[in-house]
């Protein structure tokens, strides 16, 4: 579905991790859009938008030390950090129709309208994808070819050389894992 | 009929086949089993989302302006990555006028015949508009963004280890794989042309005498493959180091070059073309500061 190339890799994460500068610049440059549409989204204010992007990038670089680049990828972690954010600048409003709003904004839509995908759905694929690694192996290759290769579950047996049982339940249990990650991410709300 | 069978929900949410007639029948009276159903299959249409197409709105300058000066990062890093301005801040460059960014020449090692550099001509900053990043356009322009550059490089085969080859990047004289190599110089990579990638080099010596220079760069979806370089001052003189991999990775300086006759680190992107020249392709590029 989408080059394999990646221009994030782990060694943004580790330097983040270790406190080099230029790594918090390009986590801004690669997700900082991301951050201030989904601000955007859930407050509808440019300000409060502005706001909630500098504080998400500010209280990462602070907390530096607490991130572990071996168990969070930087950029779930930062999409997290901005689900915290939003929800206090909407508990400081205190306005229960912006709750309301921002719950029904924040919930996976995939696509809107035109069929694009939203900024809320790309957080959660970011949040999904830091779960997939977490699986370990075979669950997460397993996964990755159903997801990606569309192999059915017998061709992903033939090709792991795994009982198709196992791919079977592996199947069902990693689904169910990832979808209580993305409830438990979308609980705060 | 009883509840579907889990395993199987998981493989429709998939949708590796249709439902039956009886499933179908059993999901109309179920919620139990819809609920299970629908579950794995948003979880599905998150896992598939494709970035392409995804309409974001990028913060104005401002915000990085805050964090830069809130966090007292460093002056180098004041320019607003996601502005294309920033890609100016290449240290061989900060003097020269706008219209004349590459110093790299055709002589020495370096492509007799090759094409110029990839830029057209400039015609102040809103020229400056770089080949490969739609947000960096639409940063520039203030408008709604298409996130396809950045995001259809995200990581799909996603992998959480660390850079494949050579030490860690390091942090201080004991970091890294070599307990004992000293930092004696660093460089940072400041993306150039229409790359947006920086990073950092470290010039690391071994207590058997050896130099190596770790590069940290992320990687960049490229056509061909990224080759490390020394230069001199004029970039007049090229010294190759190796292929870098993804990540992070050392490369051993040799023993005879006077690193104070090639401070400067650069990367490329290199055709595979069996030409052992500079492709004149710059992704980043940094001036080595030397220490003692």
């Amino acid at each position: 579905m989408e080059a394999v190339v990646r221009e994030w890799d782990a060694s943004i994460d580790h330097a983040f991790a270790q406190g080099e500068e230029w790594a918090l610049a390009e986590a801004y440059r690669l997700l900082a859009p991301l951050i201030h549409t989904l601000a955007l989204r859930a407050l509808c204010e440019h300000g409060a938008a502005d706001d909630v992007t500098q504080e998400v990038f500010i209280r990462a670089w602070k907390s530096r030390t607490s991130y572990r680049p071996e168990t969070a990828r930087l950029p779930a972690w930062l999409v997290g950090i901005t689900r915290n954010k939003i929800y206090d600048a909407l508990s400081d409003r205190a306005h229960r129709r912006d709750l309301e709003q921002a719950a029904l904004h924040l919930v996976p839509v995939p696509a809107d309208a035109a069929g694009k995908p939203t900024a809320e759905a790309l957080a959660d694929r970011l949040t999904l994808e830091d779960e997939l690694d977490r699986l370990g192996d075979p669950q997460a290759r397993i996964m990755r070819l159903a997801f990606y290769e569309d192999l059915t579950h017998d061709q992903i047996s033939s090709r792991l050389n795994l009982p198709l049982g196992t791919v079977k339940s592996h199947i069902r249990r990693s689904l169910a894992r990832l979808r209580s990650r993305l409830e438990v991410e979308h609980g705060a709300l | 009929m009883a509840h579907c069978d889990e395993d199987v929900l998981a493989l429709l949410a998939l949708g590796e086949r249709d439902t039956t007639a009886a499933e179908t029948s059993h999901l109309s009276g179920c919620g139990e089993c819809r609920d299970l159903l629908e579950g794995f299959r948003r979880t599905v249409a998150v896992a598939r989302v494709d970035p392409a197409g995804a309409e974001l709105v990028a913060p104005g300058g401002h915000n990085w302006t805050a964090i830069h000066g809130t966090l007292g990062l460093a002056p180098a890093l004041a320019p607003d990555p996601l502005a294309a301005d920033s890609l100016a801040a290449d240290p061989m460059t900060d003097d020269r006028p706008d219209d004349d960014p590459t110093p790299l020449r055709r002589s020495g090692n370096l492509r007799p015949a090759g094409p110029p550099p990839e830029d057209p001509p400039r015609t102040g900053s809103a020229g400056r508009l770089p080949r490969r990043s739609p947000w960096l356009l639409g940063a520039a322009a203030g408008i709604l963004l298409g996130a396809a550059g950045a995001w259809t490089a995200w990581s799909v085969l996603g992998q959480s280890t660390p850079p494949a080859a050579g030490p860690a990047p390091s942090t201080g004289p004991a970091a890294g794989d070599s307990p004992t190599a000293a930092v004696i110089g660093e460089a940072v990579l400041t993306p150039l042309g229409g790359h947006s990638a920086r990073g950092r080099a470290l010039v690391e010596q071994l207590p058997d005498g050896t130099r190596q220079v770790v590069v940290t760069l992320p990687q960049q979806q490229l056509t061909g493959y990224r080759e490390v370089w020394l230069g001199s001052a004029d970039l007049s003189r090229m010294v190759s180091l190796g292929v870098l991999g993804q990540g992070s990775q050392a490369f051993v300086v040799p023993g005879g070059l006077d690193l104070a006759a090639y401070p400067v680190l650069d990367v490329s992107d290199e055709p595979y073309d069996g030409d052992p020249a500079h492709s004149l392709d710059s992704l980043a590029r940094g001036k080595l500061s030397l220490r003692g």
